[in-house]
């Protein structure tokens, strides 16, 4: 008996409002239709009307999680329109922000995938944790989220020797709870039950439509920014890209966890990197933006975002064009659900981690 | 490749139909090719197993430009191509890339951007009632 | 009497709907981490619930977007009497660093009768606690 499902645009699955409408042939998915649209803002628009440092705070709030990704991507876009290098410590802050961001935002995920599943206790332990992140966050930022960190140059403010020895041992709290999550995740007959199998997407497929993040890790296609277009300081810290192969809803939480470890890695070697350079030597005054283009890409935890600068020599931008990773990643969802239960949507859904406030602008 | 390299190749595929071309720092390379020939260059990325990034639209005053961004790795191209405003008739490479259909809807209904063959151009972002071109400026 | 009894039960033990209208998201997940252990709405007796027909208190985020409003339009009217509605965060209150979007019908008061504000961007989880309780007593406490 042939069904129409709506998700949405109001659900508890999924925090933010879209419509999928899932066509079904008894239990099993044979189409999804998706409509966006119901987050859209018109920034793009709005970031012509606002000057070049208005414009970082402005794309900070395209996205919540996802925070950091959108001014880096920003600022590096108009930093080669400008034709300067910032100081190789930004470089490094803005990598320690960026990689706290990330690990934070993992663990957003995983918390939330649990309760999808069902498994709340696992919600609440993940989300306990991941407040030991944002901590280190508020101390170092003066914010949770929206940290207003880089400015056209480098960045506002600085992490100081005091900074370090409680960011270190909240990172060892973490990497502990990390490993019993991938632990519980990997082992765990429940959440096994739940994620291997469902919501696969071919490496082929994944290829083809052009997936970032991930994603598109999971599944044997490996595209990492950071390791393909070395940006920030990237090149000088040694971390592994995680690749999979099997693409399932298991590969890409296992990705996501083993990445969170990763990030660990990386800002322990960026906070002895910091120690060798001198501190306030954080920006470089940039008087006037010429006129050109350029793009500015960054590995947000979700995946590549990529933002399109063009200016005119004035004072505010000719055009900024943003495209965040769910917007290339919702077009494989159609091909990951075919085939599975309609039980499996709303897990293989929230397996992208979906932001579709970035999706939308 | 080099982004020198990939300017010559360009150029012997293209001759004359490659209007301009830039290569930036950190290998960002943009390049221009006259309206209708863009086609040829994705379908050669295609073989190279390019990455679409994202198709942005852009409005220069009499003209409206598609810019596809491509990552032919280590390069970073923009590839560029422009319609008059009175007829912004550009093709679609969605049967080459089909991620593209997304982006190409975006730029339909944003800037008014008329795809040629597209597959389905209904509205993506904006309400279907909505008529403006919201990305417009001049 | 039996009101008041009413209205105590009623503060005890409210439920919520979370609605994003257009929000950056941010203001959502902390609504979500006010549910988390460090901050705990559950001891106040709050849940989040899915279903309009369940609800105490709408909570309502985001700038009110050409798609959403009409959307929110509908939740306000399924949820039964008495309801409050609470707007959290700058978008909802003044459509903060959106002022002057074309893709909005206007902040959460101009779509639905907003009883308690929560100014922030986004507010802590402690501020959104400390909203909730205080529309709930100046509602229906004391």
């Amino acid at each position: 008996m042939d069904m129409v499902v709506q998700f949405g645009p109001q659900h508890l699955a999924l925090a933010e409002p879209e419509r999928f409408k899932v066509h079904t042939e008894g239990e099993k998915v044979v189409d999804v239709e998706v409509a966006v649209g119901y987050n859209h803002r018109g920034i793009e628009k709005l970031a012509e009307r606002k000057t070049f440092e208005q414009d970082i705070l402005l794309v900070e709030r395209i996205c919540g999680i996802c925070s950091m990704s959108h001014p880096v991507a920003f600022t590096q876009a108009v930093e080669d329109i400008a034709g300067v290098d910032i100081p190789e410590r930004a470089n490094y802050l803005r990598m320690i922000i960026a990689e706290l961001e990330r690990i934070h935002s993992h663990l957003l995920w995983a918390g939330i995938a649990a309760e999808i599943i069902g498994i709340e206790t696992l919600f609440m332990y993940i989300w306990k944790d991941r407040e030991y992140v944002l901590d280190q966050l508020e101390i170092i930022t003066g914010n949770r989220n929206h940290y207003a960190w880089n400015t056209i140059g480098g960045c506002r403010k600085d992490i100081t020797e005091k900074h370090i020895p409680p960011l270190l041992t909240a990172l060892e709290v973490v990497e502990r709870r990390t490993e019993y999550y991938i632990d519980a995740f990997l082992r765990n007959r429940t959440i096994r039950a739940r994620l291997v199998g469902t919501g696969i997407l071919p490496r082929e497929d994944a290829r083809k439509l052009c997936t970032v993040g991930p994603t598109a890790r999971a599944s044997g296609y490996a595209v990492d920014v950071r390791k393909d277009d070395p940006h920030l300081a990237y090149d000088k810290v040694d971390f592994a890209e995680i690749v999979l192969g099997e693409g399932d809803n298991m590969a890409r939480a296992k990705v996501r966890l083993l990445e969170i470890l990763e990030s660990v890695k990386i800002i322990r070697q960026a906070a002895k990197a910091i120690k060798g350079l001198p501190e306030g030597d954080i920006a470089v005054p940039v008087a006037e933006i010429p006129p050109g283009e350029s793009v500015g890409r960054y590995e947000a935890p979700r995946g590549e975002v990529f933002h399109y600068v063009k200016s005119n020599g004035t004072f505010y931008p000719e055009r900024v064009k943003v495209r965040a990773p769910t917007y290339s990643n919702i077009q494989a969802v159609p091909t990951m659900l075919m085939g599975d239960t309609l039980a499996d949507v709303p897990i293989s859904l929230a397996s992208i981690d979906p932001c579709f406030c970035c999706t939308d602008r | 490749m080099e982004a020198e390299e990939f300017i010559e190749k360009l150029k012997e595929l293209l001759g004359r139909n490659l209007l301009e071309y830039h290569i930036g720092r950190r290998n960002r390379v943009f390049v221009k090719v006259k309206n209708g020939y863009h086609r040829d260059v994705v379908s050669w990325f295609q073989e190279m197993q390019a990455h679409l990034s994202v198709i942005s639209s852009v409005d220069l005053g009499d003209e409206l430009e598609l810019v596809y961004h491509f990552e032919i790795r280590p390069l970073e191209v923009g590839l560029k191509t422009s319609a008059s405003k009175a007829k912004p008739h550009i093709e679609t490479i969605s049967d080459i890339y089909p991620s593209a259909a997304w982006y190409e809807r975006e730029a339909m209904e944003m800037m008014g951007i008329v795809v040629v063959n597209h597959p389905d151009p209904r509205h993506l972002f904006l309400p279907d009632d909505y008529t403006e071109f919201p990305l417009r400026r001049y | 009497m039996f009101e008041k009894v009413v209205n105590y039960c009623r503060k005890k033990s409210p439920w919520l709907l979370h609605v994003s209208c257009g929000s950056c998201n941010n203001c959502d997940i902390e609504v979500l981490a006010a549910l988390a252990p460090r901050f705990d709405v559950e001891r106040f007796g709050g849940v989040l619930k899915p279903n309009p027909r369940h609800t105490d208190i709408l909570v309502v985020t985001g700038i009110m977007t050409l798609k959403m409003t009409n959307v929110l339009k509908r939740l306000y009217e399924q949820t039964p009497d008495p309801k409050a509605v609470v707007a959290i965060g700058s978008c909802a209150i003044t459509k903060g660093i959106f002022a002057e979007t074309y893709a909005s019908y206007g902040p959460a008061d101009a779509v639905v009768p907003v009883d308690a504000y929560i100014p922030g961007c986004p507010p802590r989880p402690q501020a959104i606690l400390h909203g909730v309780v205080t529309a709930l007593n100046a509602l229906w406490g004391g």
